[in-house]
């Protein structure tokens, strides 16, 4: 029965995969791949850098220089910085301009004036996006052969995951800071499931990120508290409810996994590391009789 | 002796505003302060009960000021200031009841008890005891307000303008009870602008000019013809009656 | 006869007082029945209802309790020490000292590191405003400049919180700016009360002697010297109580406005105005006052996220305008 549901999971997941790795783009379709290539946006930055050829890249925002919110810091040290502001991007002289749905829609209207290609991204909010969208900017890029290996690679180790979850679940509570949570419709609900484990703020019918009152937290007795790293190291009074004695109380030192916010803020190929690390919790706890 | 200064000085900032008063208070006496505004009457009340800091010797029967807590001073001196200003909507009872309680007395006492009869009834405040000592007139407000310093049972009330804004009829009414005060045997200083009240309530009369006493004495001693012209820069009438002088001021010089 | 009366008034508070405190234990964002609620507060077992109970809804509802009271009654005494009804904590800058006390001491880092930085950050500033306000106000501490004072202090911290929080490197800056400006009893734990409460005590104690030398004052400043009250000390323990007390608890729940000011007012008839009479009344009714605040904030339901000080300012400001209005008609 258990089996079925799990094979059940995998198969929706697999299909859904598949399906995006179908043609299905609507993007114009440019002969000449761009050589310069501005990104504006912490995600869209960190595709770039990975699917764009050598020189192909030319700038990337400040924040995917920030090893608290961006996975791939170090490599964005080898482009330049922008700020997103239209006077800098445009002097860079730009064939394509990748920015976020929720970029500043005066900049990106001001560049696409001055006759710039501006391609906007939505946040990834799923499994599934991450592998679409590393296709779709894949062809965009001219990069698709790239783009088809980091996928691919992306995908199996999804359906690795989807294989290996256990008969038992634990039930995991997603806290941040001031006492949101992550629920039905974030991403980091399907990485909490995909670990193989039950999310209590799911559970609870909240849908994507909502507050979750402590009380009703500690009611639901979670057996493993899912943190986010403190987002940045600069400290704030906002995460002292993560050190509540009624969480104290209720888990020990034991149950807490802390799940770094780079991993989760943009749907990269990355966010296998988060599900391989709440795995590993949900496996270590899950021996030991609580 | 009640109260002693000797050689006593105050400065505001630069300015001096008391210089070398000598003056000495006995039981049983009302004296009176004279002189032009801004001649130090008020300067030399609040000096003197250390509501600023002076030099020279102010003694409260042989005690210096200087060694007299704040708290033991409101057993030798009270004190009625020129601001009448009352904050909250108290009753004149209780009013009362904090000059007693600042001496440490309890207003549940039968010895308050009788002590606050006879102040109500001495300061005919019987009418209006339970009023709200902000809706009282001016008058009453007065009584009141002395009443609470008499609660303090002082040898020594020390009163600023206590018949300002007083219509004439209650102005010879407070005399009247300052008199009964003094036949009680408690003594007063207080200052005054009127001559006549002051030559026929006071047994002592003081006056000051720029800081300084120009003359000490009986009434008829200190208001004469001349020092008045000299000190208020006014001429002045002056009739005597069996009462005390009659003295009004004529023109200015 | 007013004694009875007084004692009748400190009963009949008292008693609401305990009921709000227990019926504020009975509410909260988890729905838990009173059988489970008694249950739990009876049994020795660790279940999650008495995890909440014990480490969430009672730390809450004391808190509420000894914030109101604080506030009250400090409130109480500022309003008799300047001798002015519009007074409150607030005004003499305390609390927003106290804040920018918290709001250093997290965006410099020292609570990592020091969990007991917060509250005394927030208490050593608030103790440095207390300790400017005479300075600023000249050595004999005029009621007026004292007032003046206390607003020129109150807003060199608030912009200096805003400045924090402005330069701030945390994206959560902007809930903070919330937390310290709006105030909040939300999930604090008994840790929180364990940290402040001696300076609860101290501050409660130094506001309480007060009561004898605000009644003198009642006559005056002047006239209050000479009914053996010491002003400078009488001032200190108003301040210093104040800094104390209100500093502890704003640097627990933020700024929290209005119960000083509103609830002296509201007792002040019930005790015939007079100022010593009303500081016990005032912080019991500041306790009724701020637990029946937060038992609102609790049924408006976790979602509304509605915070503590929004609804006390939205009773209170309100208030203000009236007594602005009533004052205005005692002039005329």
């Amino acid at each position: 029965m258990k089996n079925a549901v799990k094979m059940g999971i995998g198969a929706v997941l697999l299909a859904c995969l598949s399906v995006s790795s179908l043609p299905a783009c609507a993007e114009p379709d440019d002969t000449t791949a761009p050589k310069r290539v501005v990104s504006m946006n912490l995600c869209t930055d960190q595709f770039a850098m990975l699917l764009a050829q050598e020189d192909q890249l030319l700038s990337v925002s400040k924040l995917a220089s920030d090893p608290n919110l961006s996975v791939m810091s170090d490599k964005a040290s080898n482009f330049k910085v922008n700020y997103g502001r239209a006077e800098e991007i445009f002097l860079m002289k730009p064939d394509l301009v990748i920015a976020g749905t929720y970029t500043n829609q005066t900049t990106v209207q001001m560049l696409r004036r001055l006759g710039i290609k501006v391609v906007q991204v939505s946040p990834v909010r799923t499994l599934f996006g991450v592998a679409s969208e590393l296709r779709r900017l894949g062809k965009l890029l001219d990069r698709e052969e790239k783009a088809e290996q980091i996928a691919s690679q992306f995908e199996t180790a999804i359906q690795h995951f989807v294989q290996g979850q256990p008969d038992e679940k634990l039930r995991a509570g997603v806290y941040y800071a001031n006492g949101y949570t992550a629920g039905d419709g974030s991403l980091v609900n399907e990485l909490i499931e995909t670990a193989g484990l039950q999310n209590i703020a799911s559970n609870l019918g909240l849908k994507k990120t909502s507050k979750l009152p402590l009380e009703i937290l500690i009611l639901e007795n979670p057996q493993l508290l899912v943190e986010g790293s403190q987002f940045s190291d600069k400290p704030a009074l906002a995460f002292e409810l993560l050190a509540h004695p009624a969480l104290m109380r209720t888990l020990g030192n034991n149950g807490r996994v802390k799940v770094d916010d780079k991993f989760t803020i943009c749907g990269l190929p990355f966010v296998t590391q988060a599900i391989e690390k709440l795995a590993r919790e949900s496996s270590r706890l899950g021996v030991q009789p609580k | 002796m009640l109260l002693q200064l000797n050689n006593v000085s105050a400065n505001y900032g630069q300015r001096q505003v008391l210089s070398s008063i000598n003056l000495e208070i006995g039981r049983g006496e009302i004296v009176g302060l004279i002189g032009p505004n801004g001649s130090g009457k008020s300067t030399l009340m609040k000096a003197l009960v250390g509501l600023i800091p002076s030099c020279g010797e102010i003694s409260y029967g042989r005690q210096p000021l200087s060694s007299i807590s704040v708290k033991q001073l409101s057993r030798h001196v009270a004190y009625v200031a020129q601001e009448r200003d009352v904050a909250w909507d108290l009753t004149v009872e209780r009013v009362l009841a904090l000059g007693c309680e600042a001496v440490g007395g309890s207003v549940r006492t039968p010895k308050y008890k009788e002590q606050r009869k006879q102040i109500i009834k001495s300061l005919s405040l019987e009418t209006i005891r339970k009023s709200s000592i902000l809706q009282v007139s001016g008058g009453e407000k007065t009584r009141a307000l002395l009443g609470r310093a008499l609660m303090q049972k002082t040898p020594l009330i020390v009163a600023d303008e206590p018949t300002a804004g007083l219509d004439p009829e209650h102005q010879l009414e407070l005399s009247e009870i300052f008199q009964n005060l003094r036949e009680q045997g408690t003594s007063m200083l207080v200052s005054l602008h009127d001559w006549t009240y002051a030559a026929r309530l006071c047994t002592t009369l003081v006056m000051l000019k720029d800081g300084k006493v120009v003359a000490c004495g009986t009434p008829e001693q200190v208001l004469t013809q001349e020092r008045v012209q000299d000190v208020y820069r006014v001429s002045a009438q002056i009739v005597k009656t069996e009462q005390g002088p009659i003295i009004t001021p004529a023109a200015r010089l | 006869m007013k004694y009875t009366s007084d004692a009748v008034l400190i009963w009949a508070l008292s008693i609401i007082t305990a009921t709000l405190f227990l019926a504020s234990l009975m509410l909260g964002a988890a729905d838990l029945s009173l059988p489970q609620l008694i249950n739990a507060a009876l049994s020795t077992q660790d279940t999650p209802v008495s995890t909440v109970l014990w480490e969430i809804r009672v730390p809450r509802a004391l808190l509420g309790v000894i914030t109101g009271a604080t506030l009250g009654l400090s409130g109480a005494v500022l309003q008799g020490l300047l001798r002015n009804p519009l007074a409150e904590p607030g005004l003499i800058g305390v609390s927003s000292s106290a804040s920018l006390g918290a709001v250093i001491a997290i965006y410099t880092g020292i609570t990592l590191t020091m969990p007991f930085a917060l509250p005394i950050f927030a208490l050593a500033s608030a103790g440095i405003a207390a300790a400017l306000l005479p300075l600023l106000a000249g050595g004999r501490g005029q009621t007026l400049t004292l007032i003046l004072a206390g607003v020129a202090i109150s807003s060199i911290a608030t912009a200096l919180t805003s400045l924090a929080l402005n330069l701030s490197p945390n994206p959560f800056a902007a809930m903070e700016i919330v937390f310290w400006m709006l105030g909040s009893l939300n999930d604090r734990s008994m840790q929180h009360l364990y940290i402040i409460a001696p300076f609860i005590m101290v501050g409660w104690g130094l506001l309480f002697v007060t009561g004898k030398g605000l009644n003198a004052l009642s006559l005056g400043e002047e006239t209050a010297h000479t009914m053996g009250v010491s002003l400078p000390t009488l001032r200190f323990c108003a301040i210093a109580g104040t800094a104390a007390s209100v500093g502890a608890v704003t640097a627990v729940t933020g700024t929290i406005g209005f119960i000083g000011l509103i609830v002296p007012h509201l007792l002040r008839k019930m005790v015939d105005d007079e100022p010593a009479r009303l500081l016990l009344p005032s912080a019991l009714a500041g306790a009724c006052l701020l637990t029946l605040a937060d038992i609102a904030v609790k049924l408006f339901g976790p979602q509304s996220n509605l915070k503590l000080g929004v609804l006390t300012a939205l009773v209170g400001a309100p208030f203000f305008l009236w007594l602005i209005l009533k004052q205005r008609r005692a002039l005329i």
